[in-house]
């Protein structure tokens, strides 16, 4: 409301030189944060930001604001062309540039107005209103429907992934075990395979 | 109504300069200021209240000044109650009126708050015993309102012993106990324990002085009429022109001449603590000062000759008078009490004894022998009490050296009574105010009773030791003839004592001794005054999260949907000040990439659970339009619980690996790596941003279906309004 041009030019700036970041694991901090991050340049600032109202343990995302705009794209650009892990493994984490509104304190877009008022029952839009609220009843529903898809889904990748790395692991154990219980040695003695250890 | 009288009289002025500040040099700092009769200098230590708040801050001034647009700023420097940081204090053991200074770097360090804030003086005493501290003496311990030794780290959240270095920018030693102040402290404590000891000895030396001075100069402007406290009123309604703290404590004064006096040891007695004493004769001065104006002279004139007269009956017509006084004085009284509740301790000491003696002085002329006894006992309580909140000059000295001149005008055996009662005022100086406190007390119960002169010296005893009792038969003797009056006054002067309590914020230091209803209304003090805190709106210290779930479990956690995203949390709340006249804290749902464009959410807190319940009614019932053609929609919000994180999916370790190379792993863990395309951790990885992708995708589609949606709607919408806004 009443914050200045200057004011907002100045929360203008912070967003861009600032990147978001999702998929992050609970278990990253700010300074884990900052040490992933402070390859790619200056971090200036760490906020996670809050998950209010979803019961689910949505990944976290944070925002990190960088020394100048150009440090957070590319953060953005690195990040989508490799993927970038922060604490662990296969699930790398996502960077986008920051939107205004990720941002908890900001200042309100100089000039705005806003109106509001109380529509009669009688009045013709009323109705539409009444319809407009059941609309968004219907797309807050779909967005959670969705919002759930989105987190099985992610579940049963986790977990055909675990189950792969797992079947891989296995492999390469029984691949050790053959070596070092001698048995790939016997084995190339009698086919006559010279095998080196090397 | 006191609140509106408070702000329509306050008056203010300017101290000394300190020095241009600011981009264009319009900010002027200052050193000092007058604000409602009381003199703020730089680190004094002030009451600040807050709308909302029931509990006044307590701050210390580190900063005035007048910026170019005339507003008037102060910086302060928090002090924080041992509760509002319950969490950070751990086993630490807190003093009863224990405060801790906030230091280092962070919110709730120290703010700008207009100057207007200031609620009145607080007495805190630092007891750090370091060196650079002057060590506060026994008796500024006992009447200091809080302590502090401690600090409170706002950007470590520590409590810290050592007081070192600057905080906030300035220099410890300001923080510090001041030089010049002990010896005031000392002063007071003297006036106090000479004031509670002489009860009537006391206050009739001061009285007499009083008359003296109230006598000439009542007697030229005025001639007879009767009202000796009128006369006392008068003189201290000029005071009180000048100074309004002054100026209450005489107009109580005055009130105790008359009926008062009588009143004012029934006062005593219950009221035992000093404060109380003040804050009714604070309140009585209020309303007698006015009448006292018209008045005062008369009634000086006429209790000479009631002097003369008998002493019985001048006692019965002071009586009538404070009667009237009382009635006029309690209604004015009230109001001014709840300024002066702050206000009281601010006033200028000097101004303030010096009126209370002159009241006292009018009091003694105007009404008996008997009568003086009693204003002297009254308004020896009275100054002290006021020393106590000024606790700087007290001039009980001069009160005592009236002796004489009341002898002249009253009886020679009154005046010796006044002498004895001024020494042992004096013996009892030295006494704790505790022990002043009992000995007016028990002074005062004699009164009452008509007790025995042995009776009130068994409780006076503990301080004065035989000097008092002689003071309390002579007491004895006039309260017998006061008695109808004490009666009348004493109805009063528990409304004023409630009044009092209501607004003194330092009653907590009442004696044992007091009378049930003094305990009564302190115990109303109490409650008005010290609810439960842990509400600074400024201090951040209770995060977000931890207050919507409060806010949940009490039902006021509400949960706005459908606004327009670009909302910010001032917005939301200006919002619903708007549609429901509701005061809120509002925050808007912080986005995420996967949110809906087209709404936002905010949760909101309301003040109370009906005032949730109305909003979310209303919202469902009818429809709220916001500017841009969204019907607000609210429920009751519920804050996802803090219980069990659920797991994160997607990061995969080996069991077995994990425990055969734990140290490595961690050190893995601790680092963030971009993968190499030969790993079967790329080829995960690719299939998560895959899996991303796809979520993506599925996410665009359905917002980009359900804005089709809404813009359907919202066309239907629009057109007709469109008609009707224009």
């Amino acid at each position: 409301m009443g914050t200045s041009e200057a004011e907002y030019a100045a929360f203008e700036e912070k967003v861009k030189r600032t990147v978001y970041l999702d998929n992050i694991s609970p278990q990253v901090t700010e300074s884990v944060m900052r040490t992933a991050l402070s390859q790619f340049g200056n971090v200036k600032s760490v906020q996670f930001i809050p998950n209010y109202l979803e019961s689910r343990n949505i990944p976290h995302c944070a925002l990190v604001e960088m020394e100048n705009p150009k440090q957070a794209s590319v953060i953005v650009k690195e990040i989508a062309e490799f993927p970038f892990m922060i604490l662990g493994m296969p699930r790398p984490v996502r960077a986008r540039p920051a939107v205004a509104n990720m941002f908890d304190e900001r200042p309100a877009m100089p000039g705005r107005q806003i109106q509001c008022h109380w529509l009669e029952p009688e009045d013709p839009n009323f109705e539409v209103a009444k319809k407009l609220k059941e609309l968004h009843g219907r797309h807050t529903a779909e967005a959670a429907f969705l919002l759930k898809k989105q987190l099985e889904e992610e579940e049963k990748l986790a977990k055909m992934q675990n189950e792969t790395l797992k079947a891989n692991y296995k492999k390469y154990e029984m691949v050790d075990s053959v070596m070092s219980d001698g048995t790939a040695r016997r084995l190339a003695r009698r086919y006559n395979i010279r095998v080196s250890d090397d | 109504m006191e609140q509106d009288t408070r702000t329509e009289k306050l008056e203010f002025t300017w101290g000394k300069k300190k020095g241009k500040g600011g981009k264009n040099k319009d900010v002027q700092f200052y050193e000092s200021f007058t604000f409602d009769g009381e003199e703020y200098t730089l680190y004094d230590c002030v009451y600040l209240y807050k709308e909302d708040e029931p509990e006044p801050e307590i701050g210390k001034l580190i900063k005035i000044w007048e910026t170019g647009e005339k507003a008037k700023k102060v910086k302060v420097l928090w002090f924080f109650r041992p509760c509002e940081i319950s969490n950070f204090l751990g086993g630490e053991e807190v003093l009863e009126n224990e405060l801790f200074l906030a230091s280092g770097d962070g919110v709730g360090l120290a703010n700008l708050n207009p100057l207007e804030a200031i609620a009145g003086k607080c007495n805190v005493i630092c007891i750090s015993k370091d060196k650079e501290n002057p060590q506060p003496s026994d008796e500024e311990l006992q009447m200091a309102e809080f302590v502090f030794r401690r600090t409170f780290d706002v950007g470590l959240q520590k409590i810290t012993d050592k007081i070192e270095g600057a905080i906030a920018g300035i220099d410890v030693k300001f923080m510090f106990n001041r030089k010049d102040i002990q010896k005031p402290g000392g002063i007071l404590k003297v006036d106090l324990g000479k004031n509670e000891v002489c009860g009537n000895s006391i206050a009739s030396n001061e009285t007499v002085v009083l008359s003296n001075k109230n006598s000439f100069k009542e007697n030229i402007t005025l001639e007879t009429n009767g009202n000796i406290v009128d006369s006392s009123t008068l003189e201290n309604g000029d005071l009180v022109k000048h100074k309004p703290s002054l100026v209450e404590k005489p107009a109580y004064g005055v009130g105790l001449n008359s009926n008062e006096k009588d009143k004012m040891n029934e006062k005593q007695e219950h009221v035992s603590n000093p404060k109380v004493l003040l804050s009714s004769e604070v309140k009585s001065d209020e309303g007698e000062v006015k009448r006292g104006k018209v008045h005062a002279q008369e009634v000086e004139v006429e209790e000479k000759v009631m002097f003369t007269k008998d002493n019985v009956d001048s006692d019965n017509r002071p009586t009538k008078k404070a009667k009237l006084d009382d009635g006029k004085g309690s209604e004015q009284i009230l109001a001014e009490v709840e300024r002066k509740k702050k206000c009281a301790n601010v006033c200028d000491p000097k101004a303030k004894n010096d009126t209370s003696i002159e009241a006292v002085n009018d009091k003694k002329n105007s009404s008996d022998l008997n009568c003086m006894n009693v204003t002297k006992a009254v308004s020896p309580t009275v100054p002290v009490e006021v020393d106590h909140g000024q606790s700087k000059k007290p001039k009980l000295d001069t009160s005592i050296e009236v002796p004489n001149d009341k002898s002249k005008s009253s009886d020679l055996k009154r005046v010796n009574a006044t002498k004895v009662l001024s020494s042992t005022t004096s013996a009892l100086d030295d006494e704790s105010k505790l022990k002043r406190v009992e000995d007016s007390l028990g002074t005062n119960n004699a009164f009452l009773k008509k007790m025995k002169p042995d009776d009130k010296a068994m409780t006076i005893s503990k301080g004065n030791n035989g000097k008092l009792p002689k003071a309390s038969q002579r007491k004895v003797k006039h309260v017998e003839d006061s008695r109808g009056a004490n009666e009348e006054s004493c109805k009063k002067i528990k409304l004023n004592e409630k009044s009092m309590a209501l607004s003194d914020g330092k009653l907590p230091k009442v004696p044992p001794t007091q009378s049930q209803s003094v305990a009564e209304n302190v115990d109303g003090q109490e409650v008005t005054r010290r609810p439960d805190v842990d509400r600074r709106t400024w201090f951040k210290g209770f995060p977000w999260e931890d207050r919507i779930q409060a806010a949940h479990e009490q039902g006021t956690l509400v949960l706005l949907q459908n606004l327009d995203p670009a909302y910010t949390s001032a917005l939301v709340e200006d919002i619903l000040w708007h549609g429901f006249k509701e005061s809120c804290t509002a925050k808007m749902i912080q986005r995420t990439a996967n949110s809906s464009p087209h709404y936002g959410q905010a949760l909101v807190i309301l003040k109370t659970r009906e005032a949730a319940q109305k909003v979310v009614r209303e919202l469902d019932k009818g429809c709220l339009l916001l500017s841009n053609g969204r019907p607000l929609v609210g429920s009751f919000g519920t804050p996802c619980s803090s219980e069990k994180k659920a797991p994160f999916f997607g990061h995969l370790t080996i069991e077995k690996l994990r425990h055969q190379n734990a140290r490595e792993m961690k050190e893995a863990i601790s680092t963030s790596h971009c993968s190499q395309p030969n790993t079967i951790e790329y080829d995960m990885a690719m299939e998560w941003c895959l899996q991303q992708e796809r979520s993506d995708l599925l996410w665009r589609n359905l917002y980009k279906q359900q804005g089709k949606e809404l813009r359907k709607l919202k066309a239907e919408l629009k057109l007709k309004p469109a008609l009707k806004k224009k």
